[in-house]
């Protein structure tokens, strides 16, 4: 697992595109934070904060499926898999190393450029307080995270990198794009005082989703929820809700990470 | 010693010189009423830390001063204190009815009928109206606290003029401050939750609300069918306990001022119906389901508004003749000429999660979700609900408390920022020399 881990956190970060990555982040970051300019500071969920939350959900969990979906595909048709295969270690500790190797990298390389943006939007003024910049962040590190465990799961069922990465913009698409309309199509057919709760139980499949209803409600718009989602907004302005999303997260990781690790150990059969 | 009590002395009867008739002063304990008898016009009864089981009837000018626990407490179906003499004040009073599990105590709390009467730092826990106040001018009811058992008004005031209600902190009433043909009135720098209506004014005309909290309530203030009333520096939050939940309700208004008033997390901010003449002006409408909601409504002035985050901004039935125009809305597409300050493009409200959420409430858990995008492309929005603002603003009127340069988070952010990319670059160069 060691090994997996260090092999991949350092390769990946020694690769050109991840520095390609930093450019690209810290242009999009600060983008991003040059849209408030112009408006007062304003603490609260804004319009503005939802498109900045929006795009990053457009394009975080894009890269990260493909990314977390390629490094797994890479090994298997490059035939390191198979020569790996032949060495006495389990496909879940490979699997995990390989998953927090990427992490570590891909924080590393969001980190930098949002440091970088933060300092520059600091000097340049732009209108955006601390709260927000945290916040931001902490959004954007809980999507690299499941994001990266779902594109690694991928990985394991894709033959080719080509396959990979066409499925990893198709679960992109149903995640992000298609959510909503495949929701309301779906639920047509739930009992009617049934919604609320399935819409509920919803939240909790698709990461994109409840990591984006939680960050709202840190930002103080849990009133655009409405009546029906009182008690899971009460719950996520407690201070004890954090915790709660990283144990959630951890566990959903370990879900998708260990079905991943199945399916490679099936492969090798 | 002996100076000292010639001083005392001094100052005693210089005061009472002052003063063209003896005023007596008279400490109670024992049987209320008599002592309110005995006491003479324009006298003060103080009252002792003591529970006086009993309902008593002020006929005459008096003062009733209570300590820290004096309580006035009945379990009969009367007044608990009935004020029928002008000139009467009394303060600092713990005023109770007795449990009542079947509600058999109809009768106020606290009846007024007279003149000038002054109403300081009275508790009222009443099962019925907590003070009802018929035919009184000039009076003012300040501080204290009424709770009633949730099924009778806090403040009832019928048939009243010039009088003012300020400061008093209300909840589990049905209507917080009632006022009906009360005129010329103000309701200042109240607290109000769990009411029906926080206020609620009827036939009521210039009346000056100002700086209440009211919140947590079906309706934060109603205005019906009364001219002329100020609704100032308000906040009303939370107001989303039923479907039929608003802020601010104006209902057959007629030239009400509502300005600088702060709305947020309502299901609706403000909503008007049948409502002419009114001008809202400078109002911050925040986080709500619906900001504003007109319905047969015209003529009346919408402008210098801060709409931020609202769900729907706005909507509108059977009501094209309005003034809106130079607000600020948050979702608007904004783009300047000639820095007037104006966007070119006017800001048409879309009732995108209104047609939505019609049918099913809890769509509205989509509010602001990326996917949105598609069913928005999917809908298609009937014109004739839809408003516009020919000239929305690029910044909003309202400006925060925030704004300025501030040293503490500036350096915070800076440091917060070149920690994060100093960590990233030694996660980047970390063990690299190895390989």
């Amino acid at each position: 697992m060691k090994t997996a881990f260090f092999t991949e956190w350092r390769t990946t970060l020694r690769q050109p595109s991840s520095f390609t990555f930093v450019i690209l982040w810290t242009v999009v970051i600060s983008l991003l934070f040059l849209l408030n300019r112009g408006l007062p500071q304003f603490d609260g969920y804004t319009n503005v904060l939802g498109t900045i939350i929006n795009l990053l959900l457009y394009l975080l969990p894009l890269f990260m499926l493909i990314i977390g979906s390629l490094s797994i595909t890479n090994e298997l048709e490059s035939g390191q898999w198979a020569l790996l295969s032949t060495y006495p270690i389990s496909t879940f500790r490979y699997v995990v190393g390989k998953f927090v190797g990427q992490l570590v990298a891909q924080i590393a390389v969001f980190s930098v450029s949002y440091g970088i943006s933060m300092v520059l939007c600091t000097i340049l003024q732009f209108p955006v307080s601390l709260k927000w910049m945290v916040l931001i962040y902490l959004f954007a590190l809980f999507l690299i995270s499941f994001f990266l465990g779902i594109g690694i799961l991928i990985g394991t069922f894709a033959s080719t990198r080509w396959q990979a990465l066409m499925s990893s913009v198709v679960i992109w698409f149903i995640f992000i794009m298609m959510w909503a309309s495949l929701l309301i199509a779906i639920l047509q057919f739930v009992p009617y005082p049934l919604i609320a709760n399935v819409l509920g139980i919803t939240l909790f499949l698709n990461p994109a989703e409840l990591v984006r209803v939680f960050f709202v409600v840190q930002f103080g718009g849990g009133a655009v929820f409405g009546q029906e989602f009182d008690t899971l907004v009460t719950f996520f302005k407690m201070t004890l809700s954090l915790p709660v999303l990283v144990i959630y997260t951890v566990l959903y990781l370990a879900t998708v990470l260990t079905i991943a690790g199945w399916k490679l150990q099936r492969r090798k059969l | 010693m002996k100076l000292k009590a010639f001083l005392k002395l001094t100052i005693l009867l210089g005061l009472l010189n002052l003063f063209p008739y003896y005023v007596p002063s008279v400490s109670a304990q024992g049987h209320l009423q008599t002592l309110i008898d005995e006491t003479p016009e324009g006298g003060t009864v103080t009252l002792l830390d003591h529970t006086y089981e009993e309902e008593i009837t002020i006929s005459k000018p008096v003062t009733l001063i209570g300590s820290d626990h004096t309580v006035i407490r009945s379990c009969s179906n009367q007044p608990i204190i009935q004020v029928e003499s002008d000139h009467v004040r009394l303060e600092n009073i713990k005023i109770e009815h007795c449990e009542d599990p079947e509600p058999s105590i109809s009768e106020p709390a606290i009846f007024v009928s007279g003149d000038n009467i002054h109403l300081e730092k009275l508790h009222v826990n009443s099962q019925s109206i907590g003070i009802q106040f018929d035919g009184v001018t000039n009076s003012v009811i300040e501080g204290g606290s009424i709770t009633t058992n949730g099924t009778s008004n806090g403040i009832d005031v019928w048939e009243s003029s010039q009088n003012r209600i300020q400061g008093v902190q209300i909840e589990t009433v049905i209507d917080g401050i009632y006022l009906e043909r009360s005129s010329d009135s103000e309701i200042s720098e109240n607290d109000i939750q769990f009411a029906r209506y926080g206020i609620h004014l009827m036939y009521s005309d210039d009346v000056l609300i100002k700086e209440n909290h009211s919140y947590q309530n079906f309706t934060g203030a109603m205005v019906m069918t009364s001219t002329n009333a100020t609704i100032t520096g308000n906040t009303f939050s939370e107001n989303n306990l039923n479907v039929n939940s608003q802020g601010l309700f104006l209902f057959d208004a007629h030239q009400a001022t509502v300005t600088e008033n702060t709305l947020s997390e309502n299901r609706i901010g403000i909503n008007m119906i049948s409502a002419e003449d009114n001008s809202l002006t400078q109002n911050g409408i925040t986080s709500n389901f619906i900001g504003l909601q007109f319905n047969t409504t015209k003529d009346n002035l919408i402008s210098d508004n801060s709409f931020n985050g609202n769900v729907n901004e706005l909507q509108a039935v059977n009501s094209t003749e309005n003034d809106v125009e130079r607000n600020f809305w948050d979702s608007s597409i904004k783009l300047e000429k000639q820095s007037e300050g104006v966007s070119i493009f006017p800001y048409q409200a879309e009732p995108l999660y209104l047609l939505l959420t019609e049918d099913v409430p809890a769509y509205q858990l989509f509010f602001d979700s990326p996917s949105m995008t598609v069913i928005e492309a999917l809908f298609k929005v009937p014109k004739e609900t839809v408003m516009q603002d020919a000239y929305p603003l690029m910044q909003p009127p309202i400006t925060h408390e925030e704004d300025g340069f501030q040293l503490l988070p500036t350096i915070l952010k800076l440091v917060l920022g070149s920690c994060l990319t100093l960590i990233g670059i030694k996660l980047f160069t970390f063990r690299r020399k190895r390989i």
